[in-house]
């Protein structure tokens, strides 16, 4: 079973460091939130955990192995990254979506159509299958791709890394739970889930292992119930919040109540 | 997708290939026979045949094909149904190319039939480059820098070939111009010959490179987690468009719209599988090429029309039908 590990992670964006000395490991079988407020860096974050950016300092490994050393061919058939927005110009069609996914995975002909189809019922998106891409809505775009990364993860999902960067960002309640438990089965079978959220309330009810990250570097890793406390919340996103338990499950239920102002300068 | 529509099209593609190329080898000022046409010797039908007639049907259909299948794979290169091989400045590096080796390299091109499309090569390959470097920023290439780019390059190229005729002497004015007319007329089988290798290589290349093509459709950075050859890849089909376009640009002028319209007629029958429209857009850019040549030669007859005039009159209007049509497609 491989881990992934942060070393002393620093991350520039346009020459300005974002995120400095970040040690961090996220053993297999867990599902790690990253949140945080917008530009602190969550995205490259994930861009550089998945190998696709250089860090600026320090490494990523997995299974003991930097990631930069890992073949490029050999790590796409063990990463899977669904990024915030993919754009496609082409009339593709939906089905032909998900068909990249299950070609990247190596699967060709009629092997690849039906892991195709697969993924597209996994992703509750079968009807879709013969539409055009530019056609759907925004949420039924991000579940074709979703769609398109369960078919490149293939069945085999141990050893495996999935990176969803906002995955649920235009997803209707139903969806995002949908797909933040259907990634929450891939941790479970064995592989290592890297998600960025926003959602407060869906990190604590999904993620294993929760990473707040603010201006400048880590503020706190661990556990939600125990990353999630009021000071820690108010801090890092600048507004009032209490937590209280959640009603059914006992959980840490984050409640906003407003923006904290910004202190008059001088 | 029904997986037999490519099958069709391509039926139908062959057919209209086939078509195209037999009315362009029955087109012309000269009545050619049908014992001529398989095999008559001596008569002047059959030297017309052998001699004009066929190479210049061979060469409009290397051509047009050249330039489908490169406005294919660089408008799924730079993910915009826009790119076209004349818009974003590849086919005024060749002009500019060509033009260079007619003024600079006079009794090169006179050794080897070689030399001209390999100036036009190079200068279509500098031009790929330059606008690609243009646009790209942080690995992605921004697609309204992109056009503007080719805009700029083209207007540079024009000058180049402007201040190139302005100092060039009578003999290679006269080459300049004969190379300028852009048309298919005189073409003979040294051109078909000196074209062929270039086209094949790069036709080959980019079909191989269809599945790359489809990754890359969605971005450089999808289709590098999804584990395309992403920088190999845009290399690859940025030296074998700049081939193609300028083994075509050598011989045939700049021709427009070819490289535009084929990939959108594909596309509208096919989808947008790199695979079939790939193939499907050099037979489309073959059979427009040819059948334009066609036109050329009966517009005004018995005087021959230049062909790039005949694609963009036809081609200026059908582009715009089909802006019309695919409004609500996101074309």
């Amino acid at each position: 079973m491989n881990t992934l590990a942060a070393e002393n992670l620093s991350l520039s964006r346009d020459g300005r460091t974002v995120v400095g000395g970040l040690n961090f490991s996220v053993p297999p079988g867990s599902l790690l939130v990253v949140a945080g407020p917008n530009g602190a860096g969550k995205s490259t974050l994930l861009r550089v955990l998945s190998g696709e950016l250089p860090p600026s300092q320090g490494r990523v490994l997995f299974g003991g192995r930097d990631i930069a050393s890992i073949p490029h061919r050999e790590l796409a058939r063990r990463r899977v990254f669904l990024a915030q927005q993919s754009e496609c110009r082409l009339p593709f069609l939906a089905c032909e979506m998900a068909l990249l996914g299950a070609e990247a995975a190596g699967h060709r002909g009629r092997a690849a159509r039906e892991r195709a189809a697969a993924a597209l019922e996994m992703a509750g998106v079968s009807h879709l299958g013969s539409r055009m891409m530019s056609k759907l809505s925004g949420g039924e775009q991000q579940r074709v791709h979703w769609a398109r990364v369960l078919a490149q993860l293939d069945e085999q999902t141990e050893d495996r890394l999935v990176f969803l960067d906002e995955p649920v960002s235009s997803l209707d309640l139903a969806h995002q739970h949908e797909l933040l438990a259907r990634a929450r089965r891939l941790a479970k079978a064995g592989a290592t889930v890297v998600a960025v959220l926003h959602d407060l309330n869906l990190a604590a009810r999904y993620a294993d292992e929760l990473l707040l990250l603010n201006d400048g570097g880590m503020q706190s890793h661990g556990a939600p119930a125990q990353v999630l406390e009021p000071e820690t919340i108010s801090r890092v996103f600048q507004v009032s919040a209490q937590v209280i338990a959640h009603p059914t499950d006992g959980g840490p239920l984050v409640v906003v109540k407003d923006r904290i102002p910004n202190e008059p300068a001088e | 997708m029904s997986p037999s529509r490519p099958a069709i099209l391509f039926f139908f593609l062959i057919l209209a290939s086939v078509a195209v190329t037999f009315v362009s080898l029955r087109t012309g000022a000269v009545e050619v026979t049908w014992a001529e046409m398989l095999g008559g010797e001596g008569s002047t039908g059959a030297r017309v045949f052998r001699v004009m007639r066929v190479p210049r049907a061979l060469m409009g259909f290397l051509c047009g094909g050249a330039l489908g299948i490169c406005g294919a794979a660089l408008q799924g290169l730079f993910r915009n149904p826009l790119a076209d091989p004349a818009l974003v400045g590849v086919s005024g590096g060749a002009s500019l190319g060509a033009v260079g080796g007619i003024v600079f390299a006079g009794p090169l091109l006179g050794a080897s039939s070689y030399a001209l499309p390999v100036c036009a090569f190079l200068g279509a390959l500098a031009a790929t480059f330059l606008v690609q470097a243009i646009a790209s920023q942080n690995g992605r290439v921004l697609v309204s820098t992109l056009l503007l780019a080719g805009i700029a390059v083209n207007a540079l190229t024009g000058a180049g070939i402007g201040w190139m005729v302005y100092g060039a002497n009578d003999s290679q004015l006269r080459d300049f111009t004969f190379w300028s007319l852009g048309s298919l007329a005189g073409t003979g089988w040294h051109s078909v010959f000196s074209s062929l290798p270039f086209v094949v290589l790069s036709t080959v290349l980019l079909i191989w490179r269809g599945r790359t093509l489809n990754a890359l459709s969605l971005g450089e950075s999808d289709a590098w987690h999804m584990g395309a050859p992403v920088e190999s890849a845009k290399r690859s089909i940025l030296v074998a468009s700049a081939l193609a376009v300028g083994a075509s640009t050598a011989f045939t002028g700049t021709i427009g719209f070819i490289g535009l319209v084929a990939p959108h007629v594909v596309r509208i029958f096919c989808g947008a599988d790199h695979r079939v429209v790939l193939p499907a857009s050099f037979l489309v850019g073959g059979c427009l090429l040819t059948g334009a040549d066609v036109l050329a030669r009966i517009a005004r007859a018995p005087a021959e029309v230049p062909v790039g005039i005949v694609v963009a009159t036809i081609g200026a209007p059908f582009f715009v039908a089909l802006l019309m049509r695919g409004k609500g497609q996101g074309m």
